[in-house]
């Protein structure tokens, strides 16, 4: 424990881990809830800190693991080294323990900080952990890495080389996702809707993964260096078999696209969190309690601008809640919905009809410019709802202000006739003058 | 101490700790070790000969941080031991190569734990251990300076401390006096002879000096051939001019193994290529 301590001081990962430790919370605390698209959500919370870990840390403290595993070479230890009676595998582990140590105190700063932010927001107190635990198994498979190519190649020029590797690794990954590499080496850049949660297995057998390759990478220094007491063929033959089975279950598993491969659909909760203002109703996830607030704000505007329009959508229920029979409308909060306008126009958004038919193709409405008659249709439900939505030009702005300038009764029949038939896929009728 | 390119013979009846049977060793086409034998009892055993000659190859044997190609090597009892036992050999070995490299950001006595951890001293002693082996060569005092900032004498030291840190039966120093100056080198040769009243010491130098003030028995090593083996005395004792053949019998004084070939002892001194001339 001691010399392990003593590792930990005198290495250089300390200052790597420091360094990137501050900027994380820089990072952390930097940025505004109002436009956060992780603060508040717990999962997507843990999703950040790792993915920041993995992609910024990771390579970083890789490249301390790599100046770190040269130093026997540099300072000339290596000749009693090699005839001490703790064995070749034995000094390249206490070298990654004590970056990976480093790495994960400053991971753990991460943490409490990232999770300080999302719970000044969210009402609820669930921290997902699995993501938490494979970003600590990449960091550690990261400067186990760091480690090998270190003592492979103990020049001061390729230590850099350690964390470039592993950067283009994930610029190569995000270029060509859903490859066995994405699957292998996981830097998890994706945002779940609260529909999702982490998909536990795959996280745990992926961590299972990172730590025997990352434990079998530090095995090769002393696999090389003939002269210090090679490893145990049975602890070898172990860590490749955990590995090899990690390693092949991984990327034989599959998931129906879009989704993640990391996430699940989670278990519809035994009672959603719902706000009602007469007609108008919308229903969210649990874990979106921190968003209910603004939610009752915004069914309320929704529900007064529309007023006793029929035709509309006016139940609304977040993406993946099980939905009731009849014109219910699934509300995306794919790109959270921060603020009561954000979420006020995502109402609106929603509770304009849709076709009930996946195949049916847009009508051209010539009076606009052969813009599609469902566009006129939202610009009007907008206009009236004082949401104005998009430009599309004076001729469409005429027949928009010809519509709207109509007697009410007139516009209110035009909406609702011209609701049932893009549901039923038919042109709209003729705007009223 | 034994003589003879093909036999091992007993000197004095002292058990050897460690020993060498015929034992070849080579880098590519260069013959390092050309069937050697030795044996190494208690005290100490210089390897005196000139760079090149095989002492740190045959030290590299004796550390087992090298198998002969062929031939045996005996340590502690135990013949060509596999890895565990091996394991265990090492923790009874201490080492102090040639080149001593050090962590100049540890301190003293960090570096020597470490060097305890190296050598599977039970956690529970290493503090204890790496104090007592800091003590044995005078430097507890600077247990809390780093080792960058100490002087190449101190670090010798701090050598030989890591060396004795797990209290080994078999002590291998490989030039431990090269880069000392005249007054720190005669301090080591003291604390050379102390470590040898403790343990089997086998050091390595091309120092004739040395051996001669510190060694209880020598061997000289020329181009991978020991040429010379026998006590400091009978070394000193040659006639003047000795320059014996190869096959170590046909020397002026006639004596199996008292010869040096490829060497001499010339009014008194002893001569040998690469070696500085010592007095006889």
């Amino acid at each position: 424990m001691r010399v392990l301590l003593t590792e930990m001081r005198r290495g250089e990962a300390k200052g790597a881990a420091a360094l990137m430790g501050a900027i994380g919370v820089y990072y952390f605390t930097a940025e505004s809830p109002a436009q956060s698209d992780w603060i508040g959500w717990w999962t997507q919370t843990s999703l950040r800190v790792q993915l920041y870990s993995v992609i910024v840390m990771g390579p970083v403290t890789s490249a301390a693991a790599a100046w770190g595993a040269g130093r026997a070479f540099r300072h000339r230890t290596r000749v009693w080294a090699d005839t001490a009676a703790r064995g070749g595998w034995a000094q390249a582990l206490l070298l990654w323990l004590a970056v990976w140590l480093w790495a994960l105190l400053a991971y753990g700063v991460l943490v409490a900080v990232a999770f300080s932010r999302t719970a000044e927001v969210s009402d609820v107190s669930e921290p997902a952990w699995t993501p938490l635990l494979l970003g600590a198994g990449m960091l550690g498979l990261e400067i186990a890495a760091g480690v090998a190519i270190g003592s492979a190649l103990p020049s001061r020029v390729v230590a850099p080389f350690a964390g470039i590797l592993w950067y283009a690794l994930f610029v190569f990954v995000a270029f060509v996702p859903d490859t066995p590499p994405a699957k292998l080496f996981p830097a998890i850049d994706e945002f779940w809707s609260s529909e999702f949660e982490p998909n536990t297995a795959r996280m745990l057998i992926a961590f299972a993964w990172c730590l025997a390759l990352g434990l079998l990478l530090t095995a090769l220094p002393a696999l090389r260096r003939r002269a210090s007491l090679a490893p145990r063929p049975v602890a070898l033959g172990a860590l490749v078999v955990a590995a090899v089975v990690a390693g092949g279950a991984l990327v034989a598993f599959r998931t129906p696209t879009p989704d993640s491969y990391w996430a699940v659909r989670k278990a519809q909760p035994a009672q959603p969190l719902c706000a009602t203002s007469g007609r108008t109703k919308v229903c969210l996830w649990p874990e979106d309690r921190h968003l209910l607030p603004g939610a009752r704000a915004a069914v309320k505007t929704v529900d007064e601008r529309l007023g006793t329009l029929e035709g509309l959508n006016r139940a609304f229920y977040a993406s993946g809640l099980k939905r009731p029979a009849g014109p219910v409308a699934e509300l995306s909060l794919m790109t959270p919905a921060e603020t009561e306008a954000d979420l006020t126009d995502a109402l609106f958004a929603a509770a304009l009809p849709q076709p009930e038919s996946a195949d049916c193709e847009a009508h051209p409405l010539k009076q606009t410019g052969g813009f599609p008659d469902t566009f006129l249709f939202e610009a009007v439900i907008r206009d009236r709802a004082g949401a104005p939505g998009e430009y599309y030009g004076e001729k469409f702005g005429r027949v928009l202000a010809r519509v709207t300038g109509a007697p009410a009764a007139k516009q209110d029949a035009w909406i609702e006739t011209a609701a049932g038939d893009i549901r039923a896929c038919r042109p709209v009728p003729e705007p009223p003058r | 101490m034994t003589a003879g390119r093909a036999g091992v013979e007993a000197v004095a009846a002292v058990e050897a700790v460690a020993s060498v049977a015929a034992v070849t060793v080579r880098y590519g086409s260069t013959i390092a070790l050309d069937d050697v034998s030795l044996e190494f009892p208690s005290g100490v055993t210089g390897l005196l000969g000139p760079n090149g000659a095989g002492k740190s190859t045959l030290l590299s044997l004796l550390s087992t941080a090298r198998r002969p190609k062929s031939g045996t090597v005996t340590l502690l009892g135990d013949e060509a031991p596999g890895r565990a036992r091996i394991q265990r050999l090492r923790q009874r070995i201490g080492v102090l190569p040639q080149s001593f490299g050090f962590y100049p950001r540890f301190t003293v006595l960090e570096f020597t734990e470490y060097a305890a951890w190296l050598r599977k001293v039970p956690a529970a002693q290493r503090r204890e251990r790496a104090f007592d082996a800091l003590r044995l060569v005078q430097m507890e005092k600077h247990a809390d300076r780093k080792m960058g900032a100490l002087s190449g004498g101190m670090l010798r030291r701090v050598g030989i401390a890591q060396a004795m840190v797990n209290e080994p039966a078999l002590v291998l120093l490989d030039e431990p006096t090269v880069g000392l100056d005249p007054a720190q080198r005669v301090g080591f040769r003291a604390l050379i002879q102390e470590l040898g009243e403790r343990s089997a010491v086998v050091m390595s130098t091309h120092l004739a000096e040395d051996v001669a003030h510190v060694c209880d028995r020598v061997a000289v090593l020329i181009e991978g051939s020991v040429r010379f083996t026998g006590t400091v005395a009978e070394l000193c004792a040659l006639p003047d001019g000795g320059a014996p053949g190869k096959d170590g019998k046909d020397g002026k004084d006639g004596k199996d193994g008292k010869e040096i070939d490829g060497g001499a002892v010339e009014a008194g001194y002893l001569h040998l290529a690469g070696t500085e001339a010592v007095a006889t």
